[in-house]
């Protein structure tokens, strides 16, 4: 068996010389040896290498050429890639396949001739033009295409349905594509576990080395690793895909600065970044939020509800709103999430219905937050990005940007007319969130309550240089330890997190009026250190953690005739 | 890396909302530093000084309005010395940006156009700071992927930014004839590229003066490497950084002093050092307890830096130029497997007496520290103790002291 790492090998040798072959694959554990600043993708993948497959390695990647190190007992041919596609690089090229070539026949014993190779070569590139037509008209004969010649597994659904979503970036599993499916749209994977790996601008010439070395360099779509310009536009005028999902893997050197290019089109998109371990949770939330801000709000329901309930619910607390027909709040109340959000929800909507003394078929629920897909009572779910900021819309007509600072997340959107535009998350450490005050409030023992307000009188500009929890808790210590006040470490706190959330802002070009939400929005300290960073005023509703619920009970709603 | 350049960092971060005036301040310090820096040299006429001057005068031409070449440490800068441009690395930009730690504001902005906070901060640092359009006078870009693909994106984006074709170096892992013959082709033809783009001629013989004042320099380097590996001279941790900063990106008549100085001060001085240790990859360039564990004046002294010896099976062959230079990348022990770096390393240590090894690994930098647990395994053959030190080089606020002093001081309890 022949494993190769990625689809810039000669798979016409394969199955000229009718080599069985296989890709490598993401496994469940994660290799150790291998330092953490690796791919998280190499770092799962390395585990599938069995001792006796023979290796058709590419040096695609640092990370790859680092992974190949570990794998030195195989039998293996180490292929140097060029990353530019000019004549000089097609013959040296060339000339390294040709000695894959020898090396895999005396491997494998095998005689092929030439002539052969050639045949399978125009085969190959029948076939490969074939499967782009087939990707936009006939996906099943795509997916029996792609499997034929790359014998990898097909990633996604056949059947074309909802809008069409492109999947930009570094390899992707059916995980992501599934989230896409759920949300009831379908994805054409242009990553390169899919079919675009495979297509190229193609020039047979006399010397089949050279033919092939051409077919693997000149793709359609170069790698994120070439030195060409990744041609994103021509893809997407294309396919003009409703939205795109650009999928980079942590550590991955290439695929986030698709970004750039995508933010100077039209097209709405989101990026997310993949590292193997977590459940792709918060990638979910960013994919369905974007669903979300291109979904043409669906036809009015004749819905008979009279009690329109926006749930919550966060990782911290949970929220309920309850409005009546005309939008007016009648209900509001929060509690903590604790380890069953289902159970805290309920509890909050069985205390809102006695209140107001309704019953389940009188109303009409939507969940939100991270715990939506727990509250099975809930008629219907949305992210809390589009929640959020149809709830500050609502109270604040003209907001253009949001910035929701919560206990383990903070957000910032850019908004027009209610709906999102642009928005950035961060929830993977605890750098500008709540989070991160917990810690400075258990480390100087000041109630959470009053840091704000003591921040305020420091008395000079001291600066905390990290943002990362665990650094800052050993430089608060050290601050403490040379004798400063804590009012001055409050404010150089304060100071870190605004940081972090200015270039939030920046990242998605945010404009005033500037509405601040959020559990943390109540923290004076942190309100002043944001204002003077952005130099514009803040906003902050008298009820900043309510207002996602409040959004997911007017979009509720909003589907009433 | 001196307290100096963090308080002239802090006032120049005051006027950062300004471009202009904070361009200009940093060129007033930088020019300011470089005045000293020549005094002192003249003076002292030591290799130190010498090292530390010449690695200013690299990052001055960034700021003075020189006709510029943006390179990454390991681009063949000679070429550019044909056509009469300054090479300036955006690695050793970003370095000196966290030297007076502003390398912030040059973070956030390559962070603003989606670059992951993940990646290498040498190249966010060093995108963020043409994003920030205080480079002025780049007529050129170029890059070779040798150690770290990471490399093309990062300045296929900033020569767009400077509206110039990137000049691409691909060089393959191994060093064999073809390989050796495919480079050079690229090295002609990057030549031709450049002559086309900046309308000049290339000048072969600033070309072949700038290989022959290498050819002295490293030959230099290598009669008194004997000497050196039983004396070495005391250095700061950061110097090493110099030093191994200037030898790729312009070695110069700055350097050709240094090393001539060196020569002479193996023949007087003995410096006691109480323990010898071997540095592999980079340091970080701030201001941070390393450089105070490992200053000159301390016990513990850096003899060697992986990354200042890595020309060592290279010799200079002015008769072919082209040929010569692709030689040089290909011989590079750190460009394929990681067993041929491993004998390197063992190498130097064993040449040098090293009583341990410290390999750096910098965030974000697969190439280097991908497969450390190799490298460890072989000192631990050895018995030559060995630390695998996570960090940042460029963002401060990525790192902590207290980590990094808990983690060497164990490891120099293990040597004492
Ligand atoms: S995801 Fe990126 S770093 Fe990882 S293997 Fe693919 S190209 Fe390499
Ligand atoms: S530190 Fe590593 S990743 Fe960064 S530029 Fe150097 S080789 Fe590349």
């Amino acid at each position: 068996m022949i494993v190769y790492n990625c689809p810039l090998v000669p798979f016409e040798f394969f199955h000229a010389l009718k080599i069985p072959f296989r890709r490598i694959e993401p496994g469940s554990g994660e290799f150790q040896y291998l330092h953490p600043n690796v791919c998280a993708f190499c770092r799962t993948a390395v585990c599938s290498v069995k001792p006796d497959e023979v290796l058709v390695w590419t040096d695609s990647c640092d990370s790859m050429r680092r992974s190949y190190d570990f794998l030195k007992k195989n039998r293996s041919f180490y292929l140097h890639v060029p990353v530019k596609n000019d004549e000089i690089s097609v013959r040296f090229f060339a000339r390294e396949l040709q000695r894959l070539w020898e090396f895999l026949k005396t491997t494998f014993k095998r005689e092929v001739s030439l002539d052969q190779l050639e045949k399978t070569h125009q085969w190959f590139v029948d076939r490969s033009s074939e499967l782009q037509r087939a990707m936009t008209e006939d996906p099943y004969r795509a997916k029996a295409i792609f499997e034929e010649l790359s014998n990898q597994k097909w990633i996604g659904s056949l059947e074309k349905r909802g809008r069409l979503v492109l999947l930009l970036g570094s390899w992707a599993s059916d995980e992501v594509v599934k989230i896409v499916e759920e949300a009831g749209d379908f994805t054409l994977n242009a990553t390169c576990s899919g079919p675009y790996a495979l297509i190229s601008d193609v020039q047979t010439g006399p010397d089949v080395f050279e033919s092939i070395a051409r077919r693997i360099l000149n793709k359609r779509l170069p790698c994120g690793r070439f030195a060409r310009e990744r041609h994103l536009q021509s893809l997407i005028g294309r396919f003009r895909p409703d939205v795109i999902v650009l999928h980079t893997v942590k550590f991955c050197d290439f695929y986030h600065f698709d970004e750039g290019m995508l933010r100077k089109l039209t097209v709405p998109f989101v990026t997310i970044e993949n590292d193997f371990t977590n459940a792709l949770e918060q990638s979910r939330t960013r994919i369905e939020a974007l669903l979300e801000r291109v979904r043409e709000r669906g036809d009015r329901k004749n819905l008979r509800s009279s009690y329109f309930i926006g749930i919550d619910s966060g990782s911290t607390s949970t929220k309920i709103v309850v409005l009546n027909e005309r939008g007016e709040i009648l209900f509001e109340q929060i509690s903590r999430t604790g380890a069953d959000p289902r159970e805290s929800a309920k509890r909050l909507m069985d205390h809102a219905m006695k209140t107001l003394k309704f019953n389940e078929e009188n109303c009409f629920v939507v969940a939100t937050g991270y715990g939506r897909g727990t509250i099975d009572f809930a008629h219907e779910r949305m992210t809390e990005l589009t929640c959020h900021a149809v709830g500050v819309s609502h109270l604040y007509p003209d907001v253009r940007t949001i910035i929701d600072v919560g206990g383990q997340d903070s957000k910032v959107m850019r908004v027009e007319k209610g709906k999102i535009v642009d928005f950035v998350m961060n929830d993977k450490c605890a750098a500008g969130t709540g989070r991160f005050l917990e810690i400075v409030s258990s480390i100087l023992e000041v109630p959470l309550e009053k840091m704000g307000k003591e921040s305020l009188k420091a008395k000079q500009q001291l600066n905390i240089s990290s943002v990362c929890a665990v650094f800052a808790e050993s430089e608060i210590i050290s601050l403490r330890s040379k004798g400063y006040s804590r009012q001055d470490i409050l404010f150089a706190a304060h100071s870190a997190i605004a940081r972090r959330l200015a270039t939030m802002y920046e990242r998605i070009k945010g404009v005033p009026p500037v509405v601040l939400t959020g559990g943390v929005a109540l923290n004076e300290g942190l309100k002043n250190a944001l204002e003077r960073l952005l130099g514009v005023e803040l906003i902050v509703p008298k009820n900043p953690v309510t207002t996602g619920a409040l959004g997911a009970a007017l979009m509720g709603l909003q589907q009433k005739r | 890396m001196s307290k100096k350049s963090v308080a002239y960092g802090k006032l120049i971060r005051f006027f950062w909302k300004r471009p202009t005036t904070a361009r200009k301040l940093l060129k007033f310090g930088v020019e300011l530093e470089l005045a000293r820096r020549k005094t002192v040299a003249a003076v002292k006429n030591d290799f130190s000084s010498w090292i530390d001057l010449s690695a200013l005068s690299i990052v001055a031409s960034a700021f003075n309005d020189e006709e510029i070449a943006l390179v990454n440490l390991f681009f063949p800068t000679e070429i550019m010395a044909g056509f009469g441009l300054k090479c300036v690395s955006a690695e050793g930009l970003a370095g000196t940006l966290a030297a007076m730690q502003l390398e912030d504001f040059a973070l956030a902005r390559a962070e603003a156009m989606g670059v992951s906070k993940n990646t290498c901060s040498f190249h966010r640092a060093g995108l963020g700071l043409n994003l920030l359009r205080m480079l002025r006078n780049v007529k050129a870009v170029a890059v070779t992927n040798m150690l770290c693909d990471g490399n093309i994106p990062v300045f296929r984006t900033m020569a767009q930014l400077h509206g110039v074709e990137p000049v691409v170096l691909d060089v393959p892992r191994t060093f064999d004839e073809s390989g050796v013959e495919y480079v050079s082709r690229q090295l002609e033809n990057a030549v031709y590229e450049l002559e086309n783009q900046l309308n000049r001629k290339f000048d072969h013989r600033r070309f072949e003066e700038q290989l022959k004042m290498e050819l002295e320099i490293f030959e230099t380097l290598r009669e008194i490497y004997p000497k050196l590996c039983e004396r070495p001279v005391k250095l700061h941790l950061y110097q090493h950084v110099n030093l191994l900063y200037v030898l790729h990106v312009r070695p110069d008549v700055y350097m050709l002093k240094a090393v001539r100085s060196l020569r002479k001060q193996l023949e007087t001085q003995v410096e006691h050092i109480d323990k010898r240790f071997f540095w592999m990859h980079l340091s970080p360039y701030y201001d941070n307890v390393l450089n105070e564990i490992f200053s000159k004046h301390s016990r513990y002294t850096v003899v060697a830096c992986e990354l200042s010896w890595d020309w060592m099976d290279w010799k200079v062959d002015v008769s072919h130029p082209f040929k010569s230079i692709a030689e040089k990348l290909l011989l590079n022990p750190l460009l394929s497997g990681v067993d041929k770096r491993i004998q390197f390393a063992k190498r130097l240590t064993l040449d040098f007496r090293a009583d341990g090894v410290i390999h750096f690994n910098h965030l974000g930098c697969k190439q280097s520290s991908g497969s450390v647990e190799f490298i460890k395994r072989a000192f631990d053959e050895l018995k030559i103790p060995f630390l695998s030190l996570d960090g940042d080089c460029v963002d401060h606020t990525n790192s902590s002291a207290e980590q990094f002093k808990t983690r060497v001081e164990a490891f120099l309890e293990m040597i004492r």
